[in-house]
């Protein structure tokens, strides 16, 4: 209890009128190993806490002594010194106390010392934080604790971010953590501004998240923001600015490769075919095409996503307070600008914390918060009307417009603005979505402590959202084209609300200061509920802007007035813990939980949420003590459920609701049709049946320390199995429906962590550790429905024609099923007929008697036939034909990548030297596999023939049809001799098929690629000025940085980032349509007054 | 004492929410079964939600007649593209991967269910008893359900052959995999479905929204339909062998035959719909939103204004939109569904149905959007027409200049006609052209010409044609044919009749002969498709094509009887049936004739016929560029054409007009599901 001892003291000091025993005086300066003053550290004569008194703004101190005794100089975090009293001038250096075991840890509605927990906790202080510059709090934390795989999910501004403790416990929910901030749940931390967090725990084992029940099933976040801390005020500010650009281009085709390969396309079928007219309508004469050498190319990977927006980040605290009245308040302004046109986020916070102590034992905590963030964009899938696949896959000349002069008086004002609006950069412009939250979180606190060791506490956290959702679609977009090609715009105003009310009893004792006791018994209820209101307007004057728009809805023709209001989600919950101590030696834990939501059907609605855990002390052992160089062996073992019901509301039960538009039209007396009930969820049928999702969750981990605390090691197993998963099912549309959700199944988690501290070395001002860790994590599918064994699935983001990935028991979650290449058919497959213009056709299949195929050409049926022909010809993809029935069907598909890295984790450097600090992370994910649909998507044309899209430049390489030159198309000529053998040979050697040839989407092993991955995640390089420097600006502190983070990526992934999708759903790794990463550069400073 | 307090308080906060009364929750914004079943007004509310799946474009309001309605020698569209596709469905060429298919199937299943789920709960609830004051209004909303379903199923299996069957709402199933029924049992089960509910229903000239909801008539109607569609040839699956199938009818078809002609005398006897509006003005009411209880139309799907159904916009003179300004107050067309260019030269010239189906200018707007001063002749003249019997044009207001589909004009998807042509037909196939069968032609033709002509036309015609069973078919096929272009229902009749194949081999031949004309050679198969053709105003007409036509704008007739339309200009062509030489221009009226080559047909690069000509029926018959004509055999071969003259058309291959299970259904039925006339997967 040294920690609670100093605060006494420290608090003591403060209270006590400073006794006068004039006899000696101790003078002296206090600093920290850097040489540095520290301020208001507190100074007491040993054994008489009534004499006291707290250094200056300087360090320095003056305290008057009785002869023989002496003072101890303590601070926060230092190990406290003893001095004699004498009458010179001492400088005292206090050393960082560098044992970690009397740290606090907040865990399931109390805190517990560090030493006593028998669960998983993984750490992050705020020095930390605060030493790398970064946007949220998430992102800080990627890399840097074991099991905890932090990915976002694109390189778009505030874009979502995955936090996964230990794998996904469920495959198909949410597999977001529960977050806590000071005590109250939020829905996420991306608004909390690292700079107002004093520390993050990350709760990893059901032992500790069976407090927090269902909620707490995924692992639990906890973020303490900086307290109020009674004192002078304080004032203290943080800038950064931060430059960013586009960290990797793709390498597409230019307008000369572009032109030749679009005629290749286009005459595949034919020199003059009905493709090759659109040709020559959009860019000439197939012989000409040399006029293209000179032709500009439009790098639309440069327009759109060349912007190197700066953006800034600022933040003012001011904390203080009295014995009786504490405060803190930060207020923090950002602006994050993302490098593709028209998106970015701004957001504003303030925090305040007020505590005030009511009486001796009533204390009351008040913290609101606000937030504003203003959205703009909507993210990689909403760049305009196509999404970034179609910035990259667009035309990259105009072709013939692009010589041409074009009279403005002959110009068809309709053609020339549907030609100029496909362009990219006005596609965006035209379609636009902006977005402004405000988010007011009201929590209150009381806390009472009627005898010693009870504690009695209420909470509650009231929380309201607000925003408007500003949805423009100019008169091109695709929506506008539906609606009479005039501008659409819409305002969804929406609100939501919820409640927590949090009442806890703790108590705590202890028998012979031997066996130490607590005991917490808890209820909590929680409500959340919202509403929207929808106006959707259209036929707006067609020259109209969105902010024109938006703010004069009445300028269009009402088209949909919805409002809605939410079901409550409810969930009531009882809970109970006891621990159990001795010595602090053997140490154990019970914790029941029991939880009802609303979310499941009454008789389905409580779950309960049993955890046991227990913990050895080895070190403290009495034959251990002669053991110096082991300064804590502790060996952790646990066992828990956890809950999951995050799923919408309502799916339980059949209900309809009022539909305004759609409905039919009798005597047209309604405008929109008469209202009508849609029953269910609209597409989505409900199940009365479902019901909680469990996970049991087993770990035995070790916690070591040696030399001092130099160097800490925790090695941890766990096993982790997760039943009855909640998941959204397709059922046959023959129903009227299209999903339901259904309890399938069984998942089992297994893995192996390993983080490891060092400080490398250390002295009286230098300093430099390093940290380490890694994750196994191995997840299999141990149980499906009761009538498959088999689940597949298609990834929404990217269709392919045949489903991709496959839930198979016994095998891991997340494996993409497809096609393995072949090479290419060569023309020796082939027989050319003559009478049939020489048309390729394959040669017989013979099967032998089991139906198995003993010679001839493979038959391909799962490509679609192109412009060129069949998809069985010479130069077309060719695959393995697994089963060897001479065909390629559906069942030659095979597993061909595994979605889950094997490793994931991080390590990172961190030093001081004198005034300079220095931190580098790193973070890794090894052996997976992403399929990369955007260059799938580059290296095939799905489009029709008036269409042109842009593939990569290695195609340039491809197998061709039309001879480069003299344009004429050497497949299927009967009019040139000798056509056929002109035609292998100019394609002689050629490895790479036309892009023109692959016209549907078919999940193939030549874009399996593996994504491991080694990040520099970030550089940041500090000095602080001496404080004599600052002291002269007025300042107590000063710190100026300079950061780079992305820095570079040591990966063989050819898409622009590994890091998309990653363990997402039961179709991960799915790269289709991702906002690119970005790398930045920032200076920053870091100022106290 | 301090901690036995607050034990209580902790009890005491504990009890505040303990309860389970905390989490039961209401839905504010959604409704449940009991809620919606206890009142006749929340019950009409849902029924509009059954009434709601008509509307979708994947169905009624679009697809159906574009996308889905099968090409024949009255609608018909182009398509040039060499390969075969997997969405081509018009011309028979597609895959299970097609997403037209998948929409159209979900959109029937989920108005099936609407319809399933309406009928189970009203069944259920307290209201539904005779003791009730409002059994009778419950039990036509219950008939209207019915009939709802019943045309679901019936237009589905027209489409997919035999199907998942279920009459059980989703929410009672045990399992979402419903077996495949034989179209036979369904149809069986839909007739005995609807005939124990039409007696309790209500005729439309006695329901405030009239022919817009479903009447009695309407449900005796769709019985004879479906019994006629029962009792005629369809598509049969080779179950073994996975070939094209074959054409079958039941052996008890006549059953079906004196079913339909039953339910169609009721109608007739029942005397509430007669033909007293002309031809045009049925549809130009439709046009205009004037819905007439008494006449021509049984049953029109209720489309909404500015919300639902692409009626005007797929049919009518195209109207081109400039930038967001269409065509005057009427806006912008895309007139897609079209009329076979050879269609208009089967009527005869008298008959008054013809002028509505041959459309042959459009209008452009003005570059500075000023209105409707740019007219142009049909830039589609080559190969299809368009159908002007809708149009956006009808309506005399319009919906705005910038407005393009969802332009509510109701579609008759039963006619007072059909169920004339459908009695004569049964009494035909039943007796054999008895009076009442030739009374019932008579009234339909009646309206079809001008009280001069009728005499010749009506009953004389009706007369000649009467001599055998045959004849008299061919002659209620034709009938048809001219009363119901752009209905989608010519390729049903013939698929009724077994004559699909014949009538493609022709209509193939009809565009390759003017092709290979305009091209400069002549055909051998010219003088038997004229002679099939037997075109009375001129034998050899194929060889007398307009390859060039003589226009001029004039101003508008003002005569809506003429042109809908009193207020915009139309055309006058010269020569809008045959070739002729350049007119004179009379300079004293100022009137100067312009020219236009239409019929492209030729592709002189190629020395081939146009794509259009050689591969819009790709999966029955197709041409290439070395003038080979395929038919395609059982298997999906290609085989030979056979001569015209020696065709024997009972021996022709079949139409694959069924159209194969989207292949996520085959996917998620776990094995339930095969597609079978020849489809891959």
């Amino acid at each position: 209890m040294k920690l609670s001892k100093k605060f006494c003291l420290l608090a003591v000091v403060l209270l006590a009128p400073l006794a006068v025993l004039a006899q000696n005086v101790v003078k002296g300066t206090v600093l920290d190993s850097q040489n540095q003053p520290i301020i208001g550290a507190s100074v007491i004569e040993k054994n008489n806490t009534r004499n006291g008194t707290v250094t200056d703004l300087d360090g320095n101190f003056t305290l008057k002594l009785q002869r023989g005794t002496t003072a101890i100089v303590s601070y926060l975090g230092m190990l406290p010194q003893e001095i004699q009293a004498s009458n010179e001038n001492r400088t005292i250096t206090l050393q960082e106390d560098l044992k970690t075991m009397d740290e606090v840890v907040v865990v399931g509605y109390t805190s517990k010392a560090r030493k006593d927990l028998t669960g998983s906790v993984g750490s992050i202080s705020g020095m930390k934080l605060a030493a790398v510059p970064v946007a949220s709090a998430a992102e800080a934390m990627q890399g840097k604790i074991a099991g905890v795989q932090v990915t976002t999910v694109d390189g778009a501004p505030g874009a979502d971010i995955n936090i996964r403790i230990r794998g996904n416990t469920s495959v198909t929910q949410s597999n977001e953590p529960l977050y806590i901030v000071d005590g109250f749940q939020v829905a996420n931390i991306n608004d909390i501004p690292p700079t107002d967090i004093a520390s993050i725990d990350v709760l990893k084992d059901a032992s500790l998240t069976a407090i927090y029940g269902a909620k707490g099933g995924n692992g639990v976040v906890v973020v303490t923001t900086k307290a109020a801390k009674e004192g002078r005020i304080s004032v203290g500010f943080n800038g950064r600015a931060t430059v960013a650009h586009l960290s990797k281009k793709l390498d597409l085709m230019d307008t000369q490769d572009f032109v030749n390969y679009q005629y290749d396309r286009a005459a595949a079928n034919g020199t003059r075919s009905s493709w090759a007219k659109y040709f020559r309508g959009n860019f000439g004469n197939p012989l000409d095409l040399d006029i293209y050498q000179r032709a500009t190319t439009y790098d639309w990977q440069d327009e759109v996503m060349g912007e190197t927006p700066l953006n800034y980040s600022a933040n003012v605290t001011v904390g203080g307070g009295s014995d009786k009245i504490r405060f803190n308040t930060s207020l923090t302004q950002s602006n994050d600008n993302g490098i593709i046109m028209g998106s970015g986020v701004r957001r504003t916070n303030l925090n305040i914390k007020l505590n005030v102590d009511l009486s001796k034992n009533l204390t009351l905590t008040l913290n609101p918060r606000m937030t504003y963030r203003r959205d703009i964009g909507a993210g990689g899938d909403n760049i305009g009307s196509g999404g970034i696949i179609n910035v990259l896959q667009y035309r990259p000349t105009n072709g013939l417009r692009e010589f041409a002069f074009w009279d403005p008086a002959t110009v068809d004002p309709d053609d020339e603005a549907i030609f100029q609006y496909t362009n990219p950069k006005n596609d965006i412009q035209t379609n636009t979505q902006k977005r402004h939250s405000y988010n007011i979180v009201n929590q209150f606190a009381l806390t009472w402590t009627p005898i010693k060791g009870l504690v009695l506490q209420t909470e509650a956290a009231y929380n309201i959202t607000f925003s408007d959702t500003n949805r423009f679609w100019g008169p091109l977009t695709g929506t506008g084209q539906n609606n009479n090609s005039l501008p659409v715009a819409e305002v969804i105003n929406s609100q939501s609300s919820s409640y927590t009310w949090t009442n806890t009893a703790t108590y705590d004792f202890s028998l012979n200061e031997e066996h130490n006791f607590s005991f917490l018994l808890g209820q909590e209820i929680y409500n959340r509920q919202s509403r929207s209101n929808d106006q959707l307007n259209r036929y707006f004057p067609r020259g109209i802007d969105s902010e024109r728009a938006i703010n004069n809805m009445t300028l269009g023709t009402p088209w949909s007035s919805t409002s809605y209001l939410s079901t409550p989600n409810r969930t009531a919950s009882f809970f109970g813990q006891a621990n159990w101590n001795y010595v602090h030696r053997y140490l154990f834990s019970a914790t029941f939980r029991a939880d009802g939501s609303t979310k499941f059907a009454p008789g389905k609605q409580w779950g309960y949420f049993p955890s046991l855990s227990g913990a050895w002390v080895v070190s403290e052992e009495p034959w251990m003590k002669d053991v110096k160089w082991i300064d804590n062996w502790k060996v952790r073992a646990s066992w828990g459920t956890s809950g999951n019901n995050n799923i919408s509301d309502d799916m339980w039960r059949y209900l309809y609701g009022v539909q305004t538009t759609g409905g039919p039209g009798f005597g047209e007396n309604v405008v929109n049709g008469e209202q009508y009930y849609q029953f269910g969820g609209g597409n989505q049928i409900a199940n009365p049946q479902i019901k909680w999702e469990t996970t049991i969750s087993r770990n035995l981990a070790m916690d070591l320390s040696f030399f001092n605390g130099r160097l800490q090691i925790t090695p941890e197993v766990y096993w982790k199995t997760t039943k009855d998963l909640l998941y959204r099912s397709d059922i046959p549309s023959t129903s009227g429906y299209t999903t339901q959700y259904q309890n399938i199944g069984q998942v089992t988690n297994r893995g192996f962590e390993l983080s490891v501290n060092a400080d490398l070395v250390r002295g009286i001002d230098y300093v430099l550790s390093a940290n380490f860790n890694m994750g196994f994590n191995k997840r299999v599918i141990d149980k499906l429905n009761n009538t498959d064994d088999v689940i597949w699935d298609t990834n929404n983001r990217w269709h392919s024609s045949f489903n991709d990935y496959c839930l198979r028991v016994g095998d891991e979650l997340g494996l993409i099923y497809g096609f393995v290449n072949d090479g290419l058919y060569s023309p020796s497959e082939f027989t050319f007929d003559p009478n049939q213009n020489f048309t390729a056709f394959p040669i017989p299949l013979e099967l032998d008697a089991n139906g198995k195929r003993v010679s001839g050409t493979v038959i391909n049926q799962v490509l679609n036939a192109s412009n060129s022909g069949d998809p069985t010809l010479p130069g077309k993809i060719k695959f393995k034909d697994l089963n060897n029935d001479g065909y390629i069907t559906e069942a030659d598909r095979t597993v061909i990548g595994n979605t889950n890295p094997k490793v994931q984790g991080g390590f990172g450097l961190s030093g001081q030297w004198k005034g300079f600090d220095l931190s580098a992370n790193f973070y890794y994910m090894l052996d997976f596999d992403i399929n990369n649909a955007t260059a799938y998507a580059l290296s095939s044309s799905t489009t029709s023939g008036s269409n042109f899209t842009n593939v990569l430049t290695k195609f340039n390489n491809r197998w061709i049809y039309t001879n480069p030159e003299d344009g004429e198309c050497m497949y299927r000529n009967y009019y040139i001799d000798g056509s056929v053998d002109s035609y292998i040979a100019m394609n002689q050697g050629r490895t790479l098929w036309n892009p023109a040839d692959v016209v549907n989407n078919v999940t193939m092993s030549a874009f399996i690629e593996d994504g491991s991955f080694l990040r520099m995640q970030d550089l940041t390089i500090g000095y602080t000025f001496p404080s004599k420097v600052a002291r002269k600006l007025g300042l107590s502190k000063l710190r100026l940085y300079a950061s780079g983070s992305n820095l570079f990526i040591l990966t063989n992934y050819s898409g622009y980032d590994p890091e998309v999708d990653i363990q997402t759903g039961l179709t991960p790794g799915m790269d289709y349509n991702r906002y690119p990463r970005n790398r930045a550069f920032s200076f920053g400073v870091n100022l106290n007054f | 004492m301090k901690i036995k307090n607050i034990f209580f308080v902790g009890i005491a906060l504990a009890g505040l929410t303990s309860c389970n009364d905390y989490l039961s929750v209401d839905a504010p914004s959604k409704y449940d079964n009991t809620y919606v079943f206890s009142n006749v007004n929340e019950i009409n509310r849902a029924l509009n939600g059954v009434y709601a799946q008509l509307l979708s474009g994947s169905t009624y309001g679009d697809n159906y007649l574009t996308t889905f309605c099968m090409n024949s020698d009255v609608d018909y569209a182009t398509n040039s593209n060499e390969q075969s596709t997997n969405n081509s469905f018009r011309r028979f060429d597609c895959t299970s991967d097609a997403s037209n298919l998948r929409s159209t199937w979900n959109a029937v299943y989920q108005g099936i269910e609407y319809a399933n789920n309406f009928i189970y709960q009203l069944e259920r609830s307290p209201l539904y008893t005779p003791d009730n004051s409002d059994y009778a209004a419950l039990q036509q909303q219950m008939g209207e359900a019915k009939v709802i379903r019943a045309m679901f199923y019936h237009d589905l299996m027209w489409l997919w052959g035999d199907v998942p069957f279920s009459f059980t709402p989703s929410s009672e199933a045990k399992d979402y995999v419903m077996p495949v029924m034989s179209r036979d049992e369904i149809n069986m089960k839909l007739i005995e479905d609807l005939e124990s509910i039409a007696p309790n229903m209500q005729y439309a000239h006695s329901m405030k929204d009239g022919v817009e909801r479903v009447s009695k008539e309407f449900a005796w109607a769709m019985i004879a339909r479906i019994a006629m569609t029962a009792g005629g040839y369809s598509l049969r699956p080779d179950v073994s062998g996975n070939s094209y199938g074959t054409m079958q009818r039941p052996a008890n078809y006549k059953d079906f035959y004196q079913l339909a002609h039953q339910y169609c005398d009721s109608i007739i006897k029942s005397g509430t719909h007669k033909l007293n509006n002309s031809y045009p003005q049925v549809f130009v009411n439709e046009c205009n939103y004037t819905v007439v209880n008494d006449d021509d139309p049984i049953f029109e799907i209720p489309f909404t204004k500015n919300t639902s159904g692409n009626i005007g916009y797929l049919h009518g003179p195209r109207l081109n939109m400039n930038g967001n300004i269409g065509v005057g107050s009427w806006g912008g067309a895309s007139s897609n569904a079209q009329v076979s260019f050879f269609y208009r030269y089967s009527f005869d010239q008298r008959d008054l149905r013809l002028k509505y189906i041959d459309g042959l200018w459009a209008y452009t707007s003005t570059t500075n959007g000023a209105g409707q001063d740019s007219i142009a002749v049909n830039p589609n003249f080559t190969y299809t027409l368009y159908n002007n019997k809708w149009s956006k044009l009808w309506s005399t207001t319009g919906l705005g200049s910038a407005t393009e589909g969802g332009d509510g004009i109701n579609f008759p998807y039963m006619r007072y006609t059909d169920v004339l042509l459908m009695n004569a037909e049964a009494l035909n196939e039943l007796e054999g052209p008895n009076d009442e069968a030739k009374e019932n032609l008579m009234t339909v033709r009646r309206r079809a010409f001008d009280p001069t002509d009728q005499p010749q036309m009506v009953n004389t015609y009706v007369d000649s044609v009467s001599a055998t069973k045959e004849s008299f078919l061919n002659a209620i096929l034709n009938e048809r044919k001219w009363e119901f272009g752009g209905e989608n229902m010519r390729w049903k009749d013939l698929v009724r009749n077994n004559k699909y194949s014949e009538a493609l081999y022709y209509q193939f031949l009809r565009y390759l002969i003017v092709a290979e004309f305009i091209g400069g050679s002549s055909s051998d198969y010219e003088d038997a498709v004229e002679a099939y053709d037997n075109v009375t105003a001129h034998k050899e007409y194929l060889s007398y094509m307009p390859t060039n036509i003589f226009w001029r704008r004039t101003s508008n007739p003002n005569n809506p009887s003429v042109f809908p339309n009193t207020s915009i200009d139309v055309l006058e062509v010269y020569n809008p049936w045959w070739q002729t030489v350049r007119p004179q221009d009379d300079n004293t009226n100022n009137i100067h004739w312009q020219g236009s080559d239409v019929l492209g047909w030729w592709n002189d690069g190629a020395g081939a016929p146009q794509n259009q000509v050689l591969y819009s029926l790709y999966g029955f018959m197709r041409g290439d560029v070395n003038g080979n004509i395929f038919m395609i055999d059982g298997n999906g071969s290609p085989i030979p054409m056979p001569h015209p003259n020696s065709v024997n058309v009972s021996n022709l291959p079949v139409v694959r007009y069924i159209l194969p299970y989207p292949r996520d259904i085959i996917q998620r039925s776990a094995g339930a599901y095969k597609n079978y006339y020849g489809y891959l997967n």
